[in-house]
């Protein structure tokens, strides 16, 4: 018994360090100055990449503040959406309802590229283009399958049986769902809010053709510096780019819990 | 009447994107079979699709992307599942592993790209590490795992993302079959990996097949990765197509369109077998444990 | 409970309000008073130049075009930035995008019928200014409208009016020269091959180490009409046919040439760095001794910033490298041509032109004959710094580029005759 647990542990330390390594060796990366081949260590600690992030890079922060508020737009369009979409999938039945729940699903089989690239010209047409709405169209529809998925699963799990009994004690369906409904759904609409914030942040393709240079994110900015940048200031843009995004989560996260703490709290 | 209504009105906005996918995607097919009425091609041919197969470098690219999104996912899913179940088991330190799993979901494909370079390239920490062990002695003694004609930069970085998206996404499904049915074949004397394999793991399909979905239909048509970590020849097809349709000559656009259309059509044909092949069978193994 | 209505309420404000921060974080366009009047354009050739800078006074102009040299885009953000809001109330937005996608950029909109874009002044030259100016997406012509093309530009010299051989019409201004050199740490590789013979003997003395970007990077292919040039001469490229198969017989040596190097490079020319700037990175991690680049002092910023060791230095062939100019051009769309026009006088005239010779090290396109003894000065004083040959040095070995339109041959018979072969 003790065998195979040791052997369940080993995997779980070897798939951690897998993960958690190349996060450090990149943090390291991101704080020399130089470092040659073959050295194992970099020529000495320095702050040349953050300089540049911060400092040489005047567009850079404000680039990054920017990226973040367009993702949150962009999520909570989608989790809005996602939320009405899952409400009419698991509370009415209705012809049409297997092919919407297949279209819902269509922009994990369609790649993002082929939409940006098909879309395009009636973006030009529509003069979308280059503008923060056609970008967020985009977003948000290829954030949409996971908001869907994410709450349709909670809301089919939590049924109406809490609404029928609230509509039996004389509540109207909008204090019901206010009180109710949505406090309940809350942690799942948290989590699908941040599951598309996340896709939207990361988004390269759709920002990048359809805004057209327009639209500034961050995930467009640090682009081209990994795919031929120093290494040094490639890492640091990206620890910067990991850390926003690790840190919108926590914040959610403990939005989340402090919900669910306080819905538990009333409860009892 | 209104009432009939309702979840339409709830979906409005869901069919409102779709229709803006689907004409994206129309767009994309009628111009692959040359139909540009701005350019005065008012006739549909298959000229550009023959064009497009009758190209070496194409089918180097599809098969280049096919290989790549297959051995990614296979890995992905393996490693994934043994990830999920070792998870499940592992009391001590549960909480730690789980938010070290979230890391790499929260990491953005183009950071996985930096780190697949500096730990993997020629200039990269195993081959610095090699170096001073004295297996090498010269940088390019170091193999090539990276800008490598089969793409195996690609499949680790997507390896890397994958397989703890794969873990999370089964984790749920997997630990209620496990505490339930695995625990009742446990109990009736059965091994406790004779109990995985015949019980949780079949049970854990659908969950599995759908992750294993997902990740298939997106490695195959993503677009960052195999540019950041690909080579010069031959380019998976996502990369491919764009630098076609970026051609400023606007007569070469339905040849870019035709490349997409079959992308389309490839991805199409995968959601269709996971559909009708794997829902099936797994349905099937479903049924038969609930009688 | 009210608690959590008023948390909830609050939560959606809070939505409401990124919504809305987020629409105000697009730069507006619609600040641009000339968004909706095309017809202007036929009035600019009346107006004077005094009047086209008024027009342009607190509007925005945009700035695209190629990225990846971070000293270029700081320059550009802070200190041309900076002086035309002191000089002419105009904001300047540099936007990075490689050529290719602008050119795509502008072919979409032109094949939806826009006539108001994004897109003002646009850095290119070269095979893309053949493709932007036979494919109507440059507004022009606009040159002699700028005072600096009096005042500072040699109107006679080729560069001036031809690109690549082809003729410019007013439909671009000169931004900066360029020159090849080819560079390596001395430390390391203490040769300096200046012919191709020596080159291929480097190339096999240091086995791996040795590459050139991809083609059709800008670099990769400037290092392929290099070798041409080497190998079969320059002269008969000038007035060639733009057909396949007659470029193919004239340049087949260097394509045996470059075929012959290939077991000897890194990954045996299995595969070629894919721009420039990543094979810059190998180059200064040490992965590579041999880099080269259009910009024959940009060895002297990268020293000073510890970015390579300072025993790197730059060196030519003997029988010359390609040298050529790039431009500013003005996108057919551009939604401000008036500002386009002042930010393009501003980075040809001397001011524009010692700041980028000072920061950047480029090579000015200004003519000194037209300088005054201060203006001079400011250029003279610059130290183009370590390891770097001198102005004089690189002009006395300076070969013209070929004919736009040859370029995109020539990296087709590259792609096919020379990668993995």
């Amino acid at each position: 018994m003790t065998n195979k647990n040791s052997i369940l542990r080993l995997i779980m330390v070897f798939a951690a360090a897998c993960i958690l390594i190349p996060v450090a060796l990149m943090t390291v990366w991101a704080f020399t100055s130089r470092w040659q081949w073959p050295d194992l260590i970099g020529e000495s600690l320095s702050l040349r990449g953050f300089r540049e992030v911060f400092i040489n890079n005047v567009q850079g922060f404000r680039i990054l503040v920017s990226s973040i508020f367009i993702s949150m737009a962009a999520a909570f369009f989608a989790t809005v959406i996602g939320y009405m979409s899952a409400q009419a999938f698991s509370m009415y039945d209705f012809p049409l309802k297997k092919w919407l729940r297949f279209g819902s699903m269509l922009p994990i089989i369609i790649p993002s590229s082929i939409f940006a690239m098909g879309i395009h010209v009636y973006f030009i047409k529509w003069g979308i283009n280059d503008s923060i709405t056609g970008v967020l169209a985009g977003h948000v529809l290829y954030c949409m399958p996971y908001t869907v998925n994410i709450l349709g699963d909670s809301r089919e799990a939590l049924g109406n049986k809490y609404e029928q009994q609230a509509a039996m004690l004389g509540c109207s369906s909008l204090k019901a769902f206010f009180s109710i409904t949505l406090p309940l759904m809350l942690p799942s609409v948290i989590s699908a809010f941040s599951m598309a914030y996340i896709i939207s942040f990361s988004q390269y393709f759709i920002t990048m053709l359809l805004g057209g240079g327009v639209v500034k994110t961050y995930a467009v900015l640090v682009f081209p510096l990994i795919s031929a940048g120093d290494r040094t200031i490639a890492g640091a843009y990206t620890l910067v780019f990991l850390l926003s995004s690790i840190f919108i989560f926590m914040l959610f996260e403990g939005a989340i819990k402090f919900i669910v703490k306080k819905i538990v709290g009333t409860e009892t | 009447m209104i009432k009939k209504a309702v979840p339409y009105i709830l979906l409005a906005p869901l069919i409102a994107l779709l229709l803006i996918l689907l004409l994206a995607v129309a767009n994309s097919l009628l111009q692959g079979l040359g139909y540009m009425p701005a350019l005065g091609l008012n006739k549909i041919s298959l000229d550009y699709y023959r064009e497009v197969f009758s190209n070496p470098e194409f089918s180097a690219s599809l098969l280049l992307s096919l290989y790549i999104s297959l051995i990614s996912t296979i890995f992905s899913v393996a490693i994934g599942v043994l990830i999920c179940a070792s998870l499940i088991k592992t009391k001590k330190a549960e909480k730690f592993y789980r938010n070290v799993l979230r890391i790499p979901i929260l990491t953005p494909h183009i950071a996985v790209a930096l780190f697949v370079v500096i730990i993997f390239s020629q200039s990269g920490i195993l081959s610095r590490i090699c170096y001073q062990l004295n297996i090498i002695n010269e940088i390019n003694e170091f193999p090539n795992i990276i800008y490598n004609r089969k793409g195996i930069g690609i499949i680790l970085g997507y390896i890397w993302k994958e397989a703890p998206f794969v873990a999370y996404f089964v984790l749920s499904f997997m630990e209620s079959i496990s505490v339930s049915y695995e625990e009742a074949a446990i109990n009736l004397g059965a091994s406790p990996i004779r109990s995985f394999f015949s019980v949780t793991l079949p049970l854990s399909m659908p969950a599995i097949l759908n992750a294993a979905f997902i990740i298939m239909i997106f490695s195959f048509g993503a677009y960052e990765l195999p540019f950041l970590l690909g080579v010069t020849k031959p380019k998976a097809l996502p990369v491919q197509a764009y630098i076609e349709y970026s051609h400023p000559d606007l007569r070469h656009r339905p040849y870019a369109m035709a490349e997409n259309g079959v992308m389309i059509l490839v991805s199409l044909v995968m959601a269709a077998l996971y559909f009708y092949l794997w829902r099936k069978k797994s349905d099937g193994i479903r049924k038969s444990y609930d009688k | 409970m009210k608690r959590k209505k008023l948390s909830f309420v609050l939560c959606l404000v809070l939505c409401v309000m990124m919504v809305v921060s987020c629409s105000n974080n697009t730069t507006p366009q619609q600040n641009n008073p000339q968004q909706n009047n095309p017809v202007k354009d036929a009035d600019l050739s009346e107006i004077s130049f005094d009047e086209i800078a008024e027009k342009a006074k607190g509007t925005k102009v945009t700035f695209y075009g190629w990225g990846g040299d971070e000293y270029r885009n700081n320059w550009l953000n802070k200190d041309v930035a900076g002086a035309l809001k002191e000089k002419y109330d105009i904001t300047l937005d540099v936007v990075p995008m490689d050529i290719d996608q602008i050119l795509n950029k502008l072919s979409g909109e032109k094949q939806a019928g826009s006539t108001s874009g994004s897109i003002d002044v646009i850095w290119i030259n070269g095979e893309n200014f053949f493709t932007a100016k036979e494919n109507s997406f440059l507004y022009g012509p606009f040159l002699d409208k700028l005072p600096s093309y009096e005042k500072y530009i040699d109107t006679e010299d080729s560069e001036t009016n031809y690109d690549f051989g082809y003729p410019i019409e007013g439909y671009e201004a000169p931004y900066g020269k360029a020159q090849i050199v080819f560079m390596g740490d001395s430390a390391k590789t203490p040769e300096t091959p200046a012919s191709a013979e020596e080159f291929s003997e480097y190339v096999q003395k240091y086995k791996g180490k040795v590459t050139y970007p991809a083609l059709p990077d800008f670099t990769g292919s400037a290092f392929v009409r290099n070798v041409i040039y080497e190998i079969c001469g320059y002269e008969q490229f000038m007035n060639m046919e733009a057909d396949k198969e007659t470029v193919k017989e004239e340049v087949m040596p260097a394509m045996e040439y470059l075929k012959s190097l290939n077991p000897y490079l890194w990954n045996e020319g299995k595969t070629f760095p894919a721009s420039s700037t990543e094979q810059e990175n190998m180059f200064s991690d040490g992965e590579l001794y041999f880099y080269l680049s259009y910009s024959p002092y940009s060895v002297a910023t990268r020293i000073e910033d510890g970015v390579y060791p300072d025993t790197v230095r730059t060196y030519l062939f003997d029988k010359g490298t390609i040298g050529n100019t790039s431009y500013m051009g003005i996108a057919y769309n551009s939604p401000n041509k008036e500002g386009a026009m002042v930010v393009i006088d501003y980075l040809t005239s001397a001011e524009g032109q010692a700041g980028q010779f000072d920061k950047l090290k480029t090579l000015p396109v200004v003519d000194n004959n037209k300088l005054s003894p201060e203006e001079k000065e400011i250029f003279e004083k610059v130290d183009t710094g370590k390891g770097t040959l001198t102005q004089a040095e690189l002009l006395s070995k300076r070969l013209p580029e070929m004919p736009a339109n040859l370029v995109p041959i020539i990296e087709e018979i590259w792609l096919e005759e020379v990668v993995g072969k």
